[in-house]
């Protein structure tokens, strides 16, 4: 008997298939890659069974990457199924790492949501007010559903992460890095997000352009402007996230002539994302007083939706409503942080 | 025969997002037979209300990964409808080239990767790229090209960049597209060889016919799938045109209390959306080169055996492959140029789009202020569209697979395919979908 070859899974939460499907950005290298490697759970591709996966030993899976945010019961009890099973637990793309684009919806109530989605949404006929269940009696059969948390969360919100694997989604490039890595024996010490920890404007293109002092006198919406190809976004009023985002990504979306939106979330030595661009934005606008600050920052309209993108579950904002719907679920659920 | 079977796939896999098939038979005698979906909802529609406009494609297109350049044109022709933004020809042409894009990409995909492993007899891709190398290589090839296609006119395939309302925020090169050409041209052989494949594999396509209502968009001009009416197709022939504007005519959404899905229904029970729905709408208008696969695997329309789904993908990936040749030789005729975006202001409007996506027509629908503030969103979904109809399927199946005296692994084989062969895509549903249940 040869060596045993490692043992890999992958597994998806509240995701768009987009981090699956980002394997495949990987091209001919995949053939070398399965090669290598020993994939025992794979939904989207694989014919392997949660039983399947519940029937390994624990701790026998060298490496899982779960992508996708947490947002009902079942996808927390994948998790800790995942975890139990896995030596190490990467949080792959920008759902698991910060929550991402679902966890927007962290602005709105759980109940109101679900009051637009089966009642009020444009296209529903629903007079008897009819509502879904999480327990059902169907002709004798009991009908289970998962439970809707309150909000969304990141993976390190649900189950302890060894590594972060950043981006929405992420670049074949870091993935490829990634494997090579965390399959030699020379791990990264825990908690490391696998990117470079410098912000993006460090390796945009654009970067020569952009002044030491931006004074910039009002933002401008992408519509009332037609962005010039080389400039820096920030130096022509247009708001761009780079300053408070992890570099790593290569700038694909200035290289799109479109301003960074934050998919990578911040580097180490920032906390909140969010806080971090608005401070940033605010002491390079032209205007002095706080009265013409704040009007010179009404050129951005939604600043949750524009500083908080992908990362409002993991912002301090939320912090302390999610600890406190974290101690009702654990009485209610006996679900664990 | 009278077979005892309980069958509990939790959850089906090679599909996009997590579903679950539940039969139980007595005796032979059928008791319960559920397409259950367990997925977890992300409430777009509630989570772009409040936001501008210019950022909406951005954020929708997240619905779903695989088809989120579907999702992205189908955001921006809505809040372009809505605030009367007319796009040059040139975007246009740009547009319906990435659409293309998106179809050969999703389509390939889908045929390699989740259904050949069932018609080759394995659980999966990966043993096939030691037993059938040539296969999965070529598969490989066929999907970089496709992505380096999407991704020259949008930036990238998954969650593109460049598509903004009134056009692009940059254009791909001349050169860029002259060598896409090059690099299409040279799949051609690999896209014949895949016709033989599935010509080789065809017998084991599973026998079952049900017919149903197909939907699917209709174009006069051309193959229906960026743009035109929504058309219905019924069992007997009948078809009708809608206005992209009615589409709650056809969709009318319903929720059951024993799910946290809302489903559809037109004209009958359920219907379907997708390659067959399209194809079988509109076969007469498939590229000419298209229709060579079509005769040479023996596909006929009106075909109403879903399994042939992933057929009726594979002939329009061709048909897109083609047509998206006919398109870059049109656009290189004259030359990429740089052009002056349209003007426009926002103003309190609603805009509906239709757009049929790999999986199925697509609707998004929003409500604008005079900021430019989305006060209203929905979104339906093909998959959503197609949950009815898998059930529907599944209840003339199952009893027909009874009869035929089918052991356990047979039938929980038989069901998976099925489910495949619609492609559903259930992570993208921004609904809650989960249970349906014998009526």
């Amino acid at each position: 008997m040869g060596k045993e070859k490692p043992k890999i899974a992958f597994y998806w939460c509240a995701s768009c298939g987009g981090c699956d499907e980002s394997f495949l950005d990987l091209a001919e290298d995949i053939l070398d890659l399965v090669e290598k490697i020993d994939i025992v759970f794979w939904p989207v591709a694989l014919d392997y069974k949660r039983k399947d996966l519940e029937a390994l030993p624990d701790q026998s899976i060298l490496m899982t990457m779960i992508n996708g945010s947490l947002r009902t019961s079942e996808q927390e009890e994948m998790a800790l199924l995942l975890r139990r099973k896995s030596k190490i637990l990467i949080a792959y793309g920008t759902c698991a790492h910060l929550g991402g684009i679902p966890s927007l919806a962290n602005q709105f109530e759980r109940e109101k949501i679900l009051e637009y989605l089966y009642k009020s949404a444009p296209s529903v006929v629903n007079k008897e007010n009819v509502l879904p269940k999480i327990q059902y009696d169907e002709k004798g059969h009991k009908v289970t559903l998962p439970e809707f948390r309150n909000v969304v969360r990141s993976l390190d919100q649900v189950v302890d992460v060894d590594y972060y694997l950043p981006g929405c989604s992420p670049p074949p490039k870091l993935l490829k890095k990634a494997f090579s890595l965390l399959l030699s024996q020379e791990l990264p010490s825990k908690g490391s997000v696998l990117a470079p920890d410098i912000a993006l404007c460090y390796e945009c293109p654009r970067i020569e352009s952009k002044p030491k002092d931006l004074s910039i006198a009002e933002f401008k919406r992408l519509h009332h402007t037609q962005p010039a190809p080389e400039k820096c976004f920030l130096a022509q009023g247009i708001a761009c996230i780079g300053p408070a985002t992890r570099g790593g990504c290569e700038a694909r979306c200035i290289q799109g002539n479109m301003p960074c939106t934050g998919c990578f979330g911040p580097t180490s030595r920032v906390r909140d994302q969010g806080a971090k661009i608005l401070s940033a934005l605010a002491s390079s606008v032209k205007a002095k007083s706080e009265e013409d600050i704040d009007r010179a920052l009404s050129g951005i309209p939604d600043p949750v939706g524009s500083f908080y993108r992908y990362g409002l579950a993991k912002s301090l904002l939320r912090v302390k409503r999610i600890e406190s719907n974290n101690s009702v679920e654990s009485k209610n659920n006996g679900v664990e942080k | 025969m009278e077979q005892t079977i309980n069958i509990n796939l939790n959850h089906v896999t090679r599909v996009e997002g997590h579903g679950n098939i539940i039969v139980n038979a007595t005796n032979g005698k059928l008791e319960r037979c559920e397409w259950q979906i367990p997925e977890s909802p992300r409430f777009f529609e509630s989570m772009i209300r409040g936001r501008h406009f210019s950022e909406i494609a951005r954020i929708t297109s997240r619905i779903c990964g695989i088809c989120s350049v579907g999702h992205q044109l189908a955001s921006i022709k809505a809040t372009e409808k809505a605030f009367d933004i007319e796009v040059s020809p040139q975007t246009d042409k740009l547009r319906r080239l990435l659409k293309h894009a998106e179809n050969f990409d999703s389509h390939l995909l889908h045929v390699y990767f989740l259904v050949a492993p069932d018609l080759m007899g394995a659980p999966s891709v990966i043993p096939l790229a030691s037993s059938h190398p040539e296969i999965i290589k070529r598969a490989l090839r066929l999907k970089a090209v496709a992505s380096q296609w999407s991704g020259i006119i949008c930036g990238r395939s998954t969650h593109p960049i460049r598509i903004i309302p009134g056009g692009f925020s940059k254009l791909p090169t001349n050169e860029e597209l002259t060598q896409l050409k090059k690099d299409l041209l040279e799949l051609a052989p690999d896209l014949e060889a895949t016709t033989q494949t599935l010509l080789s594999l065809a017998e084991k396509v599973p026998n079952f016919h049900r017919p149903t209502e197909y939907i699917g968009l209709v174009d006069e001009k051309e193959y229906g799938l960026y743009a035109g009416k929504i058309g219905s197709l019924m069992p007997d022939g009948t078809r009708t045109l809608i206005e992209t504007a009615d589409y709650r005519f056809i969709t009318n959404e319903w929720v059951s209390p024993l799910s946290t899905a809302k489903y559809t229904k037109h004209l009958m029970e359920s219907y379907m959306v997708g390659a067959l729905a399209r194809i079988n709408l509109n076969f007469d208008q498939l590229h000419p080169e298209a229709k060579k696969p079509a005769e040479a695997l023996g596909f006929k329309t009106p075909c109403y055996n879903p399994y042939f789904n992933s057929i009726a993908q594979y002939i329009e990936a061709c048909h897109s492959f083609f047509s998206g040749l006919d398109l870059i030789d049109d656009l290189l005729q004259k030359g990429l140029v740089e052009e002056k975006a349209p003007s426009y202001q926002p103003k309190a409007a609603r805009g509906i789009s239709a757009l049929d996506v790999p999986r199925g027509i697509l609707f998004h629908d929003y409500e604008y202020d005079a900021e430019g503030i989305c006060t209203s969103a929905n979104c339906i979904i093909p998959t959503n569209q197609n949950h009815a109809n898998i059930q529907e399927d599944m209840d003339k199946l199952v009893p027909e697979m009874l009869e035929q005296g089918r052991n356990q692994k047979e039938m929980e084989l038989g069901l998976e395919m099925l489910v495949r062969a619609y492609d559903p895509c259930i992570s993208c549903s921004t609904h809650y979908l989960d249970v349906t249940f014998k009526k």
